[in-house]
């Protein structure tokens, strides 16, 4: 087993890293206060690559593969969620469902100028009525002639108020309902009865966009239809279990910066004659830290490894996303802790990350929804299958 | 034409912890860079070259040199060259000209030789002074504002008495000065292809480039590293000036 | 033992549940998301006697016992962490120390004021003296039998709404603890420099600040108890506090369990509502076995201190598990929300963000663990340090 990174991972890492701490650290803040991410920043991730990280060159990607993308998103997270969700929303799932099903014309249509990041993409499964019940989405997609007619609503789709291209999943048949009856559609912001809805108020990440997406009658045509019509529920899954290993990726850079947060303010603040370094439930508290995050690192690029390899990676990617997410929360609510009074100002960045981080147990399959996948996985290996 | 950046590999000084009272430098973390002067030569160098030149990046050294090329490479360099060598461990600055005075000789055309102005080790700044004089081109040191007028560089350089716009015949060998400009990043993909490719750095013996044992002989023998003295506290002078003018000659003479 | 409420309990309860429901719900969201202390609902508790809550009558007080304040602080807490944490830090650390220490003078001048609605804070925090009480910097130099107070307090609850400030500084620097005096200082004095309001993850609708005192003249009759003698001053106020707060805790951790079961009935997923999900059965279920049993030590502690007897460590160790509690139940119920729970449209959010100053404020998790350790260490002979 070797447990290295290759040479060009290496080298990805640290353009990666110094990319975060010259241009996203310094910004970091005003991000939160702001709602956006400077589009300066989004053209500089863009002519570096960043938006196509997984994606084979040939397509106008990065070629760095599963390993490349999961390293992108840690330390784009250790240093700004919000930058990192609008990354990871647009490669890991959005861009994502089209590489892994899509024809190769239409990834020849949309993949360039994805990768470049000239075009921004966002995935649309959820619904006021079907949130961790994905199999109950009701948007309909009406085939009329060579045009299919979508039409409905998606809801808290994160890049929904900047994405270029949709890839929506809609109910092509009825009567076989989401899991047979499903197709997903690529669908562009410009088409005629295509609305975003306004900003959704969160409590962190307020730089990545989130909002309501309504569909009247959207003509898309038969040509955009992602992989099969009637399968696009499969495809979802899949991408899905795919954006779960980078979930966890970025939850190895969130637990991270707690961690190096908590080391430089333990070694400065002073209490009882002394650095709190000296303090014994510190110590134990980074040592859990650096423990927890240690195992997840192993787990997450383990993973990778799977997904790099054409192995399968369905329980691992769940695990990923389920102990990375359960990880990060109580790495930087130790920092925050650790940093007493002033963990709970807003003057120091402990409480963005806390606010930030709360999100990763809910979206992208709830904790609940990917101990049901786990589960599921286990019991199938031993002949129960089993429903939620 | 080409114009070559002479890159050294450093160590990152934030890996290390200085003690000055146990009078020792800690390495917490070793690990390599590229020398933060010599990355803005190379960022000169990639915007001054034209269609028709080439930026070649060369080292002296081994996987941290190695490394510092494929760096180069990946932010737009045309060519990597490394110079490797156990002799070249102990090399001082005359070593490292002659070597490079042999590359240089060794390559087509070169019209300008950049390299930065400080480096984070020894910083005696000697190189680039003796690679000129051995090439017999002129110097510019510390140089801003690089630009190339057809057969000319002009730079904006500190002189005893200030800055100065100077110039000077190409070929020439210019030091650029640390943060006068803004590094690149390496797009992503060219990392990724020249990491994976063998051939991205072409490396050279001291043998190829026909480096003779005198070229190689260091003039220079370091006998040991200390700390600088403690800085003695200053004494106030006080009185008329005539006075203070008296006591002043007095501490000059006792010098 | 008889573990119910007296009548009159009962009905201060009950008086309590429906001034929250009625005025406090209402303004709680608007009160967070302007970051505004709601000043007129102050004005409101003050006219139904909440804030002279344990104040006997004789000075203008409710002359409520600690139980029936542990209601009143649980009530509140229920809709808004953010008023009752204002008023248990205005009773149980300010008023309530002019009470237990100050003469009948300033009990009589003071203590009328602060129950019928002026605000008081207590200003003992500093920038290098947060868990380490004894490190504090400001001084007060005393000069011809009066006092110069200079030094600067952070984390001031009710900094800028105060009339009265308690501020304690060193009288006898070097001797930590033991040269702290306590004083009275009125808002208007000239010397008193009110900063701006900190910016806080939760508890938004509180007004927190530093307050400067420049070198400023005291006059002797404001010293609050003895010479040197602030530090026994601090301690009692630290235990009536942390049984404020415990209520507060477990206040919180019933409004956001309230709020989580309802969503978990409504929401309908997978056929039905999610409260039919064994996982949303597990959080609910967990959450009200620990509410409970949090309940309990919150009201043995409060007989305790009603009854006269040493309840310190008592206080210590429900603060200590309100926090937590009021933590997991916050979150707990978050999850249930799902994404709903990270909108800052529904009130969860708010709840969560502030119970998180509850493992902070009023003595870290780690001061009150030390606490409760030293007590028992303390019994068997052994002084053990932080």
């Amino acid at each position: 087993m070797d447990f290295t990174f290759s040479p060009e991972h290496v080298a990805l890492r640290r353009m990666i890293r110094e990319f975060c701490e010259e241009e996203l650290r310094p910004r970091a803040k005003e991000v939160d206060r702001a709602g956006r991410v400077d589009p300066e920043v989004m053209r500089m991730m863009g002519s570096l690559g960043f938006f196509g990280v997984p994606f084979a060159q040939v397509y106008g990607g990065m070629g760095a593969g599963e390993t490349g993308y999961c390293i992108l998103m840690e330390e784009l997270n250790r240093v700004c969620p919000s930058t990192a969700t609008i990354v990871g929303a647009h490669i890991g799932i959005g861009a994502m469902s089209l590489y892994l099903d899509g024809s190769p014309e239409l990834k020849r249509k949309y993949l360039p100028d994805l990768c470049a990041g000239k075009k921004i993409a966002a995935f649309a499964l959820t619904e006021p009525n079907a949130g961790s019940d994905a199999a109950g989405i009701q948007l309909r997609a009406t085939l009329e002639g060579d045009s299919y007619f979508l039409d409905g609503q998606k809801m808290w789709i994160t890049n929904g108020p900047i994405a270029d291209v949709v890839m929506t999943l809609a109910i092509t048949d009825p009567a076989l309902g989401a899991r047979g009856g499903a197709t997903v559609f690529a669908v562009e912001r410009e088409w005629k009865g295509y609305s975003i809805g306004k900003p959704e108020k969160k409590m962190g990440l307020h730089g990545s966009p989130t909002s309501l997406l309504n569909f009247d009658e959207v003509r898309v045509p038969k040509e955009n239809v992602v992989g099969q019509v009637g399968l696009g529920f499969v495809t979802f899954m899949k991408t899905l279990d795919v954006g779960r290993t980078s979930l966890g990726a970025a939850t190895v850079g969130g637990g991270q910066a707690a961690l190096e947060a908590s080391l430089r303010w333990v070694k400065a603040r002073s209490q009882f004659g002394r650095p709190i370094a000296h303090m014994q439930s510190i110590q134990f508290m980074l040592a859990d830290m650096a423990a927890e995050i240690e195992a997840l690192r192993s787990l997450v690029y383990r993973t990778a490894w799977l997904v790099d390899n054409g192995k399968p990676f369905t329980k691992e990617a769940g695990m990923c996303k389920l102990l990375g997410s359960e990880i990060a929360s109580r790495c930087i609510d130790r920092a925050l802790q650790i940093h007493g009074a002033l963990g709970f100002s807003r003057d120091f960045p402990l409480e963005r990350g806390w606010r930030d981080a709360r999100i990763g147990e809910i979206f992208e399959g709830t904790n609940e929804i990917q101990r049901i996948v786990i589960a599921s996985e286990l019991l199938q290996e031993v002949g129960v299958r089993i429903r939620p | 034409m080409n114009i070559l950046v002479i890159l050294r590999a450093v160590q990152d000084p934030n890996g290390f912890t200085v003690n000055r009272r146990a009078q020792k430098v800690f390495v917490n973390r070793e690990q390599f860079m590229i020398n933060p002067s010599d990355k803005n030569a190379l960022e000169a160098a990639l915007s001054l070259a034209t269609e028709s030149d080439t930026v070649v990046a060369v080292a002296l050294g081994d996987a941290p040199a190695e490394d510092a090329l494929r760096q180069a490479r990946a932010m737009g360099a045309g060519r990597a060259l490394l110079v490797r060598d156990a002799t070249l461990k102990n090399a001082d600055a005359t070593v490292v000209a002659a070597a490079l005075r042999h590359l240089v000789n060794h390559l087509d055309e070169t019209k300008l030789v950049l390299l930065g102005a400080e480096v984070l080790d020894a910083d005696l700044a000697q190189v680039g002074p003796r690679l000129a004089a051995v090439l017999d081109w002129p110097f510019i040191e510390a140089a801003h504002q690089l630009e190339i007028h057809g057969s000319t560089v002009a730079a904006i350089a500190p002189q005893p008495d200030g800055f100065h716009k100077l110039e000077a015949d190409l070929p020439a060998v210019v030091s650029v000065a640390p943060d006068s400009n803004q590094p690149r990043y390496a797009p992503g993909a060219k990392i990724i292809n020249v990491y994976k490719d063998k051939h991205a750095v072409e490396t050279h013996t001291p043998a190829d480039l026909q480096l003779t044992e005198a070229d190689l002989t260091p003039t220079t023998e370091v006998r040991g590293e200390s700390f600088p003295p403690e800085r003695e506290p200053g004494k106030r002078l006080e009185g008329s000036p005539d006075e203070l003018a008296r006591q002043l000659a007095e501490v000059i003479r006792k010098i | 033992m008889d573990f119910s409420l007296t009548e009159e309990q009962q009905m201060f309860r009950d008086m309590f549940r429906d001034f929250a429901e009625k005025e406090i719900a209402p303004v709680a969201e608007h009160a967070d998301k302007t970051e505004q202390p709601p000043v007129e609902l102050l004005k409101k508790a003050a006219a139904q006697g909440f804030l002279g809550a344990t104040i006997p009558e004789q000075y203008g007080g409710a002359g409520m016992d600690y139980l029936t304040y542990t209601l009143l602080a649980e009530e509140i807490a229920r809709h808004c962490l953010s008023t009752a944490i204002t008023i248990t830090i205005h009773t149980m650390l300010a008023s309530m120390s002019i009470l237990d220490a100050g003469s009948e003078g300033q009990k009589q001048k003071y203590l009328p004021r602060l129950a019928g609605g002026e605000l008081a804070s207590f200003a003992l925090t500093e920038p290098d003296a947060g868990s380490d009480p004894g490190s504090l910097q400001t001084r007060a130099r005393r000069e011809d039998g009066t006092f110069y107070l200079d030094g600067v307090k952070t984390w001031v609850s009710n900094g800028g709404l105060a009339g009265v400030h308690v501020v304690f500084a060193s009288t006898e620097p070097g001797k930590r603890h033991h040269g702290i005096s306590a004083f009275l200082v009125e808002k208007d004095s000239p010397f008193v420099m009110v900063g701006h309001r900190e910016p806080t993850l939760g508890l938004r609708a509180m007004d927190i600040r530093t307050v400067y005192f420049e070198d400023g003249h005291v006059p002797a009759e404001n010293l609050l108890g003895p010479l040197n003698g602030g530090w026994p001053i601090v301690l009692r106020a630290f235990n009536r506090v942390r049984l404020g707060l415990a209520a507060a805790a477990l206040g919180a951790a019933e409004g956001a369990l309230a709020l989580g079961a309802n969503f978990a009935a409504e929401r309908k997923q997978f056929g039905g509502p999610i409260a039919q999900k064994q996982a949303i059965q597990n959080y609910v279920a967990d959450c009200a076995v620990e509410i409970e049993a949090l309940r309990h030590l919150v009201h043995y502690t409060a007989w305790l201190a009603d009854g006269g007897q040493d309840y310190g460590r008592y206080a210590s160790m429900a603060k200590y598990l309100g926090a937590r509690i009021a933590k997991d139940t916050a979150n707990k119920m978050l999850q249930v929300h799902g994404g709903y729970g990270f909108s800052d449209e529904y009130t969860i959010s708010r709840v969560y963000r502030d119970v998180r100053a509850l493992r902070l404020l009023g003595g870290t998790d780690e001061i009150q663990r030390y606490a409760v350790a030293r007590g028992i260490f303390d019994e068997k002979g052994l002084k053990i340090q932080p």
